[in-house]
């Protein structure tokens, strides 16, 4: 049997289904699996996505599963989240830190029952969780590999959930639905970018769902859509990425690419105690904010430039098809990050002006 | 339930009645805090213990040799006034061969040099620049190892000299130079690079080790050897005996403890550690009864105190993996024998007895000891560190008669074959009777009884979790700010109220009281949390 936590990598439950529909045969690695990146064309799968409905193969993530009458108490210490305010069937997205205040990790955590939760994430980090475990009566499950995710995105979403019989009295976001035309548990989830629907069942049953959904959205233009094209919309919508946009504390070789909570939009309530908390309170000397960009040429990864001087640090960039022009994502130093304010940004023949389009964590 | 902020009896719970427990107690308690040291086994001392290997032969069970003993405590403690009474002080070294060329190692430039011109020209003079050179880091050591880690570790983190107390900034440079190749490098290395005298290197690098279970090519055992050195140059009586052994030594902390008003209570087995808010506050005893307190000062070591007292859950997360980590587990054990007679070794004047005698004829042969305990067994000619302390303290054994101790190594705690068994110890004291028969002919004919004490019996009948000597291993990464840990190097915890004095805190473990000195200035000052 293979060891789901080593360094290989696997294919995800769904993968007979997805490789029957890559016919580009392009695949990428993410978080030890192996996922299409084109199933057929960027163009193709970027106008299903934003005027149609796309299938996802999302199960290349961390699960972990965590049980015991202390669940609740360890994971409002472990994460940012006060775990007990987070009712059986809710999700909340959430941030775990080191003693330091950096942030690890990031991920949905969802609660099945009282006693029971689930933290996916595309962060490795099972076996620090693991010891962290000490002391509290409660117990991690690495149920990795055993859950399919589909994400369903796009205009008509919910009315291909409505085709395949997996919405309807009750079955709302959060929530764990059973299709009548399977006794299998289909869990509804709010996905990370908020702005589409993961679909949670047991491996063995993701391919059933997988189907029911495809032959439910013929009628509706569904279409899949890979990862590139899922990278490009994070972009888009300005959604950072751990291990691209920020380094989780364990991984990072340099200080300044590890991240504290309100570096990265949150607020915890200041007087929990979660793990780093106090340190995490400490402000930075420099603080820096993550920004979105716009440019009229491709950008690439590398430092930035305003009024001559480097302000920060380009992370990810893509083509947006529905722009017409490259977006990226970068950490600058606080007093650049004005909306309009323009900077050099790294191509691949020079540099190029960019524009700050937005702040991702403004607070609205 | 008690009734919260309700005043304590006790302003200190101190766990644990060893060196350091006592020292930090008396200490805490001349100081006007009521303290109540609650003790394990039913009596204190730790691992300073006297007991009969038969009857008529009293011996020192663990620790034999005491010191170097931190001369603030020595003289804070008034223990002369409490019995305490060496019968051998500044106990040399003496490294033995066993074709009888020995080589003394005493401090005395001239008796060293005539010993070493027996085996190397070369290295008899090479000799007196190494021992000045050493004598110089170890004096610019002696600071550090006096004081909480912190200042001068972070000072060379931060590009400036490691030694504030410098005469020029020249000769700082020098020695900085100097310390680094020390950080750098092995004690088999440095030695390497000196001498070509197997027995030399082999006694020097002896001290390299001192109960961590490392190799002599490990990293840092070269820092470790000079870290001894620094602290046998602060004790004015450097290595000593006290009259009737460690045990004595104890009874004298004991007393001088209880006349600064300490409370202590034996057989008082901690099971767990109070808290209310994150806070310690008290102990709670294995037969139900509660000490409250503000204060916990622990002298066990720091995975013992924090995780095998129940504070994990009010832990940073991340230090559960680390203390996880700690190693402290002993590899040394010990071996007392009882005497019909004083010994002879081959070519080693009677007056020589009374050392420090090694039985380590090269750093190949304590590698050779170490690659066996690597794969849980023991080496069948393991090196020892011997003592006969008979020969200066008459109450030890009847007149005409003797005990020899002997530490062993390398020795593990848990045999790769299963735990410890009566056929496995005989089999360890017959491999020790035989490597002193190449040196003593005469000595296994003498053995009236023998002892032996593994690791395991360390840590149940000695009361040191793990059964470390030192409360963790000597290694770079247990060491000055990181010993226990980063975070934890003042004495402090993450825990409020909780601290620690034992053997594993700064500088290192060995009869020194130093930990517990500096453990109580700790208490006093509201120690920090993090270095």
């Amino acid at each position: 049997m293979s060891d789901i936590t080593s360094r290989a990598q696997h294919p995800t439950p769904l993968h007979a289904r997805t490789a029957e529909l890559c016919t580009t045969n392009t695949w990428t690695e993410e978080c030890g699996f192996t996922i299409p990146a084109l199933y057929t064309s960027a163009r193709e799968e970027h106008e299903a996505l934003t005027t149609r409905v796309t299938l996802s193969d999302l199960s290349a993530r961390q699960c972990w599963l965590i049980e015991g009458p202390d669940a609740a108490a360890f994971l409002s210490v472990l994460t940012v989240s006060d775990a007990a305010r987070i009712e059986p069937g809710q999700t909340a997205r959430t941030l775990w830190c080191d003693d330091t205040g950096f942030v690890r990790g990031e991920g949905l955590l969802a609660r099945f029952a009282p006693t029971t939760f689930e933290l996916s994430t595309t962060v490795r980090d099972f076996a620090w969780i693991n010891d962290a475990l000490r002391g509290f009566d409660v117990k991690l499950v690495n149920a990795t590999g055993s859950r399919a995710v589909i994400g369903v995105r796009g205009p008509r979403a919910q009315a291909l959930l409505a085709a395949a019989g997996l919405s309807g009295e009750g079955a709302s976001t959060g929530s764990v639905t059973r299709p009548t035309w399977r006794p299998a548990q289909v869990a509804l989830m709010r996905d990370t970018t908020g702005e589409g629907i993961e679909l949670w069942t047991q491996a063995e049953d993701g391919a059933i769902v997988w189907d029911r959904l495809w032959r439910s959205g013929a009628s509706l233009g569904v279409a899949a859509a890979g990862a590139t094209t899922l990278e490009a919309t994070r972009i888009e919508n300005a959604i950072a990425k751990p291990a691209v946009d920020w380094q989780p504390a364990h991984l990072a070789i340099d200080a300044s690419d590890m991240r504290t909570p309100s570096e990265l939009g949150f607020a915890p309530d200041p007087t929990r105690k979660y793990n780093g908390a106090e340190a995490a309170r400490r402000s930075r000397a420099k603080p820096q904010v993550l920004i979105q960009l716009a440019a009229e040429s491709e950008l690439v990864t590398g430092p930035i430039t305003a009024r001559n001087a480097v302000a920060g640090k380009l992370t990810s960039t893509a083509w947006s098809e529905s722009r017409a022009a490259a977006v990226a994502l970068a950490w600058v130093d606080a007093d650049v990050a004005k909306l309009g304010t323009k900077v050099a940004a790294l191509t691949t023949r020079g540099t190029t002006t960019a524009e700050i389009t937005r702040e991702v964590f403004a607070k609205s | 339930m008690r009734n919260v902020g309700a005043a304590t009896e006790f302003d200190v719970v101190v766990i644990g009645g060893g060196v350091n427990g006592l020292v930090c107690a008396a200490l805490l308690a001349q100081a006007k805090r009521r303290v109540v040291v609650v003790e394990a086994m039913g009596r204190t001392g730790g691992a300073c213990q006297t007991n009969d290997v038969v009857a008529g032969h009293r011996v020192s069970t663990f620790a034999h040799l005491i010191g170097p003993l931190d001369a603030q405590v020595v003289k804070a403690l008034k223990l002369a006034r409490h019995g305490l009474n060496f019968t051998a002080k500044q106990i040399s070294t003496v490294a033995l061969s066993p074709e009888g060329r020995h080589i003394v190692l005493d401090g005395d430039l001239r008796h060293t040099t005539q010993s070493l011109s027996a085996h190397s020209q070369n290295d008899a003079k090479a000799w007196a620049p190494f021992d000045t050179r050493m004598a110089k880091i170890a004096g610019q050591l002696q600071r550090w190892v006096q004081t909480p880690p912190g200042g001068a570790f972070e000072q060379a983190t931060r590009g400036g000299s490691l030694f504030a107390t410098r005469p020029t900034a020249r000769a700082g440079a020098a020695l900085d130079a100097e310390f680094g190749a020390l950080l750098d490098g092995s004690i088999g290395e440095l030695l390497d690079a000196e001498f070509e005298t197997p027995l030399l290197k082999g006694a020097i690098a002896f001290d390299g080790i001192v109960g961590s279970a490392v190799s002599p090519r490990t990293q840092g055992t070269a820092f470790v050897a000079a870290l001894r050195a620094a602290l046998e140059a602060e004790a004015p009586d450097g290595i000593v005996h006290p009259q009737g052994g460690a045990g004595a030594f104890a009874s004298a902390l004991q007393k001088a403890a209880e006349a600064a008003g300490v409370s202590i209570r034996l057989n008082a087995r901690v099971t767990n550690l109070l808290f209310e808010n994150g806070r310690t506050t008290g102990v709670a005893l294995a037969g139900g009864q509660a000490i409250y307190a503000p204060i916990v000062v622990s002298s066990m070591n720091a995975k013992a105190t924090l995780i095998g007292l129940g504070a994990e859950r009010y832990l940073p997360l991340g230090l559960k993996r680390r203390l996880s980590g700690f190693r402290a587990e002993g590899c040394v054990a010990k071996v007392n024998l009882a005497l019909a007679s004083l010994p002879s070794f081959k070519g080693l004047d009677k007056r020589h007895l009374k050392e420090r005698l090694l039985i380590c004829p090269s750093i190949d042969h304590l590698d050779r000891a170490f690659a066996a305990y690597e794969q849980g067994t023991f080496s069948p000619d393991p090196a020892l560190e011997i003592t006969i302390p008979s020969t200066h303290d008459a109450s030890l054994a009847t007149p005409g008669q003797h005990v020899l101790s002997a530490h062993v190594l390398y020795v593990p705690k848990t045999p790769a074959a299963g735990a410890w068994t009566d056929a496995t110890k005989k089999d360890l004291i017959a491999a020790v009777g035989s490597t002193l028969r190449q040196y003593s002919p005469d000595l296994p004919e003498l053995i009236l009884g023998a002892d032996l004490y593994t690791p395991a019996d360390v840590e149940s009948m000695g009361g040191t979790p793990g059964g470390h000597w030192h409360g963790g291993d000597l290694t770079l990464d247990q060491l000055g700010p990181l010993r226990p840990m980063a975070g934890m190097s003042r004495y402090g915890t993450p825990i409020a109220g909780l601290f620690l004095c034992g053997a594993g805190t700064h500088p290192c473990g060995g009869v020194t009281g130093i930990n517990g000195r500096i453990a109580a200035e700790a208490v006093l000052a509201g120690a920090p949390v993090t270095a």
